[in-house]
């Protein structure tokens, strides 16, 4: 039952670029969270929430593909998922809130959507 | 060295977990919650990352592919439910 | 089992419990649909971390899934066929019937009109004092 960890990964050059790009990208995940928190309206919290966690999850799926070269293929599938599903998922979100009139924040100055379907801007 | 630095990765995404299910608890609209439902399926895919790593299990990995599909569908079920087309 | 994954745990369970009484406390119906599915969510990386891989997967993929897409098709559908009765309570969220009208939305919502006026009058003696029946009670708690 001792920590498994415990010279699992020795700091060769390929390990260690692993372990950066690990912590960096749980550091956009972490961005993402404080923006979903802060961001003052659902817009700005679905760009928060989606944009960087994404590249969050696929820095981190590229620094476990380095700590463990054998996980590649499936690692690499699974970034592909992501990086196709996840803006779909939050435009049409984002489209559905727009269509329900989800409150903006004041300080929003553009708004192509509501221009493009003829309502006032 | 290297154990030190997933040790503090883990410490951030559990941090970014715990901020995104904050959002989920307070969110006033609807629509927030499903955005931070979406934000925490993307970050326990890469918890799920973490604990592969911990502990050498590459078959963790088909979990983190199901959720990678999961989160797209069903944000998008509960988009059209929200609209009204459902 | 390592540190990191004691400290996944112990995370995951705290939010479980959140989930949880986010499920129970809530006013609206589609909150406490979400709120359980993360309580899925939850348990799934809880069941990996207890190293059941197996029943990870299939809590991901009936908990998580399938159990939340079949409440809110059922709610969808609940809500087209009942319309008086009202799911969700949250005043924050902006009601379907309140939305700025919008084409599509505006078509749905005559369709169903449309669809709900033929049904009760072709099969008004059967089905219509059934439903006022079972949805009296419901309303009454709502309102």
């Amino acid at each position: 039952m001792e920590p498994s960890l415990v010279n699992a990964f020795p700091p060769t050059p390929l390990n260690l670029i692993g372990g950066l790009l690990l912590v960096a990208g749980t550091a956009f995940l972490l961005l993402g969270g404080l923006g979903l928190v802060r961001m003052p309206d659902l817009f700005n919290r679905i760009q928060a929430g989606t944009k960087a966690t994404t590249l969050g999850t696929l820095l981190s799926l590229a620094g476990v593909a380095c700590l463990q070269p054998d996980w590649s293929l499936k690692l690499l599938l699974i970034g592909l998922f992501i990086l196709f599903t996840n803006p779909l998922s939050s435009q049409v979100l984002a489209r559905s809130a727009h269509r329900l009139g989800s409150k903006q924040s004041p300080l929003t100055r553009v708004d192509r959507l509501a221009e493009d379907s003829g309502e006032a801007p | 060295m290297v154990e030190t630095l997933v040790m503090l990765a883990a410490g951030l995404a559990g941090t970014a977990f715990l901020l995104a299910l904050w959002r989920f608890v307070k969110g006033p609209a609807a629509a927030d919650r499903v955005v931070a439902f979406d934000s925490l399926t993307i970050i326990s895919i890469t918890g799920i990352l973490l604990v592969a790593l911990a502990e050498g299990r590459g078959i963790y990995l088909d979990i983190a592919l199901i959720y990678a599909l999961l989160s797209f569908l069903g944000v998008i079920v509960i988009a059209r439910y929200l609209e009204g087309g459902l | 089992m390592s540190g990191l994954t004691h400290l996944l745990a112990l995370l995951l369970a705290l939010a479980m419990l959140g989930a949880a009484l986010v499920t129970i406390l809530g006013r609206s119906l589609p909150i406490a649909i979400l709120a359980s599915g993360l309580v899925s969510l939850c348990a799934s990386v809880l069941f990996l971390i207890l190293a059941a891989p197996d029943v990870a997967m299939t809590e991901a993929a009936i908990g998580s899934a399938l159990t939340t897409f079949l409440f809110f098709f059922i709610l969808g559908r609940m809500r087209r066929e009942l319309p008086g009765v009202e799911f969700d309570d949250d005043p924050a969220t902006p009601a379907v019937t309140a939305a700025p009208v919008v084409p599509s939305a505006s078509v749905i919502r005559a369709e169903r009109v449309e669809r709900l006026a033929s049904s009760s009058s072709s099969s008004s003696s059967a089905g219509a004092p059934a439903v006022e029946q079972g949805q009296a009670p419901g309303g009454k708690d709502h309102g």
